[in-house]
C-alpha cells in the first residue's frame, strides 16, 4: 500500500484541519452553538480494504457524495454510520422525535451537512495548491459499504481522514474519504511537494 | 537585543510555514519551536520571548492552558491564538484569556497581522 | 445549433415551476424568472444588474452568500436544505383560498457554478417550493408521536405500560453494565384487590388505581425513576443508580403515600386500601438477565403477602418467626413494616 512520508502526511492533515475548522465555523453559526470538529488521522486504503473497514462496526452506512474534477479528480465521500448520521442531522435541526427512518427533508438536511464539509475541504486544496476545482452537487446514499461506493472504480484508491465531531455534548465520528485512481493520487503527492518545497528548505527530506 | 518568538503547534508543517515566512520579513528574529505545550513551557524556563504563536487544539495541555502557563513565567511575552477554530465561542474564549486571536490558514494577511502586534506599542 | 433558440430558452425558463436566478461573476443578476417575480413580487426588471444582496437584503451574512462566493470563485456546488436554512429569501405562496394571508415559502435551494462562457464565470441558483412537505411531515411526525405514546402508556392510569417498562429495563441494564453500577425495582401490589373490586364495584377499583399510580408517580422525584402498570393490581418502579437498602426506603416512602390517601376499604385491618411491596436490586452485569430482577421482586412481594401484608420486603428466605403473620411490626430483619 502507499505510503506518504510523515511530512506529506502533515501536510495534508493540516490543510484538511483548516477545512474542518471553517467547516465547523459554518456550522456553528447555523446550530447557534459551538461545533468541535478534528481530524486526528490519516490513513490509504484499497477500494476493497475501505469497504470492510467501513463495514465493520456497522452494516448500513450513510454517504454524502460529491464528485470532483481539477489538477487531479475522483470521488469525495462523507461517512457516518446510519444511526449516527440521523442522530448529527436530529442534533443540528433541534428535534428528538425517534422515527425510524430518515425523512426527506432530514435527508436533505444529511446531504448539506456533508456539502459544508466536502466543499471546505476542496476550497483548502484549492487555496494550497491554487489550483481549481470543477465539483457538483452532493448525493446522498444509504446502504451497504459496497453499495454506498459501487460507483468507484475497484482498482482505485482510498485515502481516508478520520474525522470527529462534538455537537451538544455528544461524540460522533466519521470519515471524509477521497477516492482517486493511482494518476491522481501521484498529481496529489506532487501537489504537496510543491507546496512543501514552497515553505523553506528545512521541509525537502 | 535578538528578539525572539515561540511557534507552538503540533503540525511540524504549520511550524515551518510560520517560521520560514516570518524569517523572510523578519531575518533578524530568533526562532523556537515546540510540538506541544509542555515542550513550549520548557523554552520558557530557559529563554526570553517576545512573541508566542500557539495553536489551539494539540495533544495534551490545550492552547489557552499552556499560553496561562507561559504568562506565569514571562508575563511580558504577547501571546497569539493561531487556529483553525475559527468559531465566534473559540474568539471569547481567547479574548477571555487575553490572548489575541488570528485565524489560520496561514497566509500574507496573517503574517502581517502577526509582524503588526509583535511591534505595535 | 447554440445559439439559435435563445428566445425559446428565456421562455422556457419562465414556464418553470421553480425559481431561478443567474448571476454573473460580480454576483450581479442576470436572470430572474417568472415564477420569481411571483413569489417575491419583484419584477426581473426591476432586480436586473443588481447585485444579489441589494435585491434581497435579507440574505446578508447568510450561508446562501458564502455558498455562492464558493461557487463563482472555487467551483463549488452547493445544497441549502430547508431544515437548516429557514426561508432564507423573503418568498411568498399566494393564498390558498381567497382572504387568507399570503404564507411564507419554505424553500430547498441548489447553487452551481457554470461552466465559463466568454471568461466569465456564473452561478445558477434553483429555488423549489417545499412547504407542501414540510407540512406533510410535521402531520406524519405528529401522528407518529401520538402513536408511539399510545403504544407504551397505559390507558386506564396514564403511567407507562409493561412493554415499555420492559423496554426501558432492558436498556438501562446495558447502560448500567457498562457503568458498573446497581438498578433496583420494586413490585407494588394492592392488598385484597380482587375482593375490594368484588365488594366497592370495578368502577371504584379503577379509581383506586388511577388515584394510587398518580400519587406515586408524583413521589418519585428523580427524573431517571419510572413508575409503569405491571398488570392487573400491580405497579412497577424502576430506580436506576440505586442499591437495594435506597429501594427499600423508597418503598417506605410509597407505602406510606398509599396509606395517606386514606382510600378507605372496611375489610382492611388498617381500614384503608394498602399494598404489599417486594424489592430487588443488583449490580447490573452482562451475564445476567434483568427478568432476573423482576422474579426476585416477585418472590418478595409473595412473602410480604406471606408475612401480613402493607409491607416492604425483600427476597431473602424468611426467618422461622413467618407464621406469626399477625404482628409485622416485630417482623424479621428483611421485613419492614408500615411507617407509621
Amino acid at each position: 500500500m502507499r505510503e506518504f512520508t510523515p511530512l506529506q502526511q502533515d501536510a495534508i492533515c493540516e490543510i484538511f484541519n483548516i477545512s474542518v475548522g471553517q467547516a465547523a465555523a459554518t456550522m456553528s453559526q447555523m446550530v447557534g452553538e459551538e461545533v468541535l470538529l478534528s481530524v486526528p488521522y490519516l490513513q490509504f486504503y484499497t477500494l476493497e480494504n475501505a469497504c470492510e473497514l467501513l463495514s465493520k462496526s456497522n452494516l448500513r452506512i450513510c454517504g454524502v457524495q460529491q464528485d470532483f474534477d481539477g489538477c487531479f479528480n475522483g470521488h469525495a465521500f462523507l461517512i457516518f454510520p446510519e444511526n449516527r448520521s440521523l442522530e448529527l442531522v436530529r442534533l443540528m435541526i433541534g428535534k428528538n422525535m425517534p422515527i425510524e427512518y430518515l425523512s426527506e427533508l432530514e435527508q436533505d438536511a444529511l446531504a448539506e451537512v456533508g456539502n459544508i464539509i466536502l466543499n471546505a475541504c476542496l476550497a483548502s486544496l484549492s487555496e494550497v495548491f491554487q489550483q481549481q476545482f470543477h465539483c457538483g452537487l452532493p448525493i446522498l446514499h444509504i446502504g451497504s459499504s459496497q453499495e454506498v461506493l459501487q460507483r468507484c472504480q475497484p482498482e482505485q484508491l482510498v485515502m481516508l481522514l478520520h474525522i470527529q465531531f462534538t455537537l451538544a455534548d455528544r461524540k460522533i465520528e466519521g470519515y471524509v474519504i477521497f477516492i482517486m485512481n493511482s494518476d491522481s493520487l501521484d498529481l496529489l503527492v506532487c501537489e504537496i511537494e510543491k507546496f512543501l518545497s514552497g515553505i523553506g528548505p528545512q521541509a525537502s527530506y | 537585543m535578538t528578539y525572539t518568538m515561540l511557534i507552538v503547534d503540533d503540525s511540524r508543517v504549520s511550524r515551518l510555514m510560520l517560521r520560514s515566512q516570518l524569517a523572510d520579513l523578519r531575518p533578524n528574529w530568533h526562532f523556537l519551536e515546540a510540538a506541544n505545550g509542555q515542550e513550549a513551557i520548557d523554552h520558557a524556563i530557559r529563554e526570553t520571548i517576545q512573541l508566542v504563536s500557539m495553536d489551539l487544539n494539540m495533544p495534551g495541555m490545550d492552547g489557552i492552558e499552556a499560553a496561562r502557563q507561559l504568562h506565569a513565567l514571562q508575563s511580558e511575552a504577547k501571546i497569539i491564538l493561531l487556529t483553525a477554530n475559527v468559531q465566534q465561542s473559540t474568539r471569547d474564549r481567547a479574548a477571555g484569556a487575553k490572548l489575541y486571536f488570528i485565524p489560520k490558514p496561514i497566509n500574507k494577511q496573517t503574517l502581517l497581522q502577526i509582524i503588526a502586534f509583535a511591534e505595535g506599542q | 445549433m447554440k445559439n439559435r433558440y435563445p428566445l425559446l430558452l428565456y421562455s422556457a425558463f419562465d414556464t418553470l415551476e421553480l425559481g431561478i436566478i443567474l448571476l454573473n461573476q460580480r454576483g450581479e443578476i442576470v436572470l430572474w424568472n417568472h415564477w420569481l417575480e411571483r413569489a417575491s413580487g419583484l419584477s426581473a426588471d426591476q432586480v436586473a444588474g443588481m447585485r444579489l444582496v441589494e435585491a434581497c437584503p435579507e440574505l446578508q451574512h447568510s450561508r446562501l452568500i458564502q455558498a455562492l462566493e464558493q461557487a463563482l470563485h472555487k467551483n463549488l456546488s452547493a445544497t441549502l436544505s430547508q431544515s437548516l436554512n429557514k426561508a432564507p429569501f423573503n418568498l411568498f405562496r399566494a393564498p390558498q383560498q381567497q382572504g387568507d394571508m399570503p404564507t411564507r415559502m419554505q424553500q430547498a435551494i441548489h447553487i452551481t457554478p457554470l461552466p465559463q462562457y466568454n471568461d466569465e464565470q456564473f452561478a445558477l441558483i434553483q429555488i423549489h417550493d417545499v412547504t407542501n412537505s414540510v407540512m406533510r411531515e410535521e402531520i406524519l411526525q405528529e401522528r407518529a408521536e401520538s402513536l408511539r405514546r399510545y403504544a407504551y402508556q397505559d390507558e386506564l392510569t396514564g403511567v407507562p405500560n409493561r412493554t415499555f417498562f420492559n423496554e426501558t429495563l432492558q436498556n438501562l441494564w446495558r447502560l448500567a453494565g457498562r457503568q458498573g453500577s446497581e438498578i433496583s425495582i420494586l413490585i407494588i401490589d394492592l392488598d385484597h384487590f380482587t375482593r375490594f373490586n368484588e365488594q366497592e364495584g370495578h368502577l371504584a377499583g379503577d379509581q383506586c388505581l388511577q388515584k394510587i399510580a398518580k400519587a406515586l408517580q408524583s413521589t418519585l422525584r428523580r427524573p431517571e425513576d419510572l413508575i409503569a402498570r405491571f398488570g392487573g393490581d400491580k405497579l412497577v418502579v424502576l430506580l436506576p443508580y440505586t442499591p437495594l437498602i435506597g429501594a427499600k426506603n423508597i418503598g417506605l416512602r410509597l407505602l406510606d403515600v398509599i396509606h395517606q390517601l386514606q382510600i378507605p376499604y372496611p375489610q382492611s385491618p388498617t381500614g384503608y386500601v394498602s399494598a404489599s411491596i417486594g424489592c430487588a436490586g443488583s449490580m447490573a452485569s452482562h451475564e445476567l438477565d434483568p427478568s432476573y430482577l423482576v422474579q426476585e421482586a416477585e418472590l418478595a412481594v409473595f412473602f410480604a403477602k406471606q408475612n401480613g401484608r402493607n409491607q416492604v420486603r425483600d427476597s431473602q428466605v424468611p426467618l422461622k418467626n413467618t407464621a406469626d403473620s399477625s404482628s409485622p411490626d416485630s417482623a424479621a430483619s428483611s421485613t419492614l413494616g408500615p411507617p407509621h
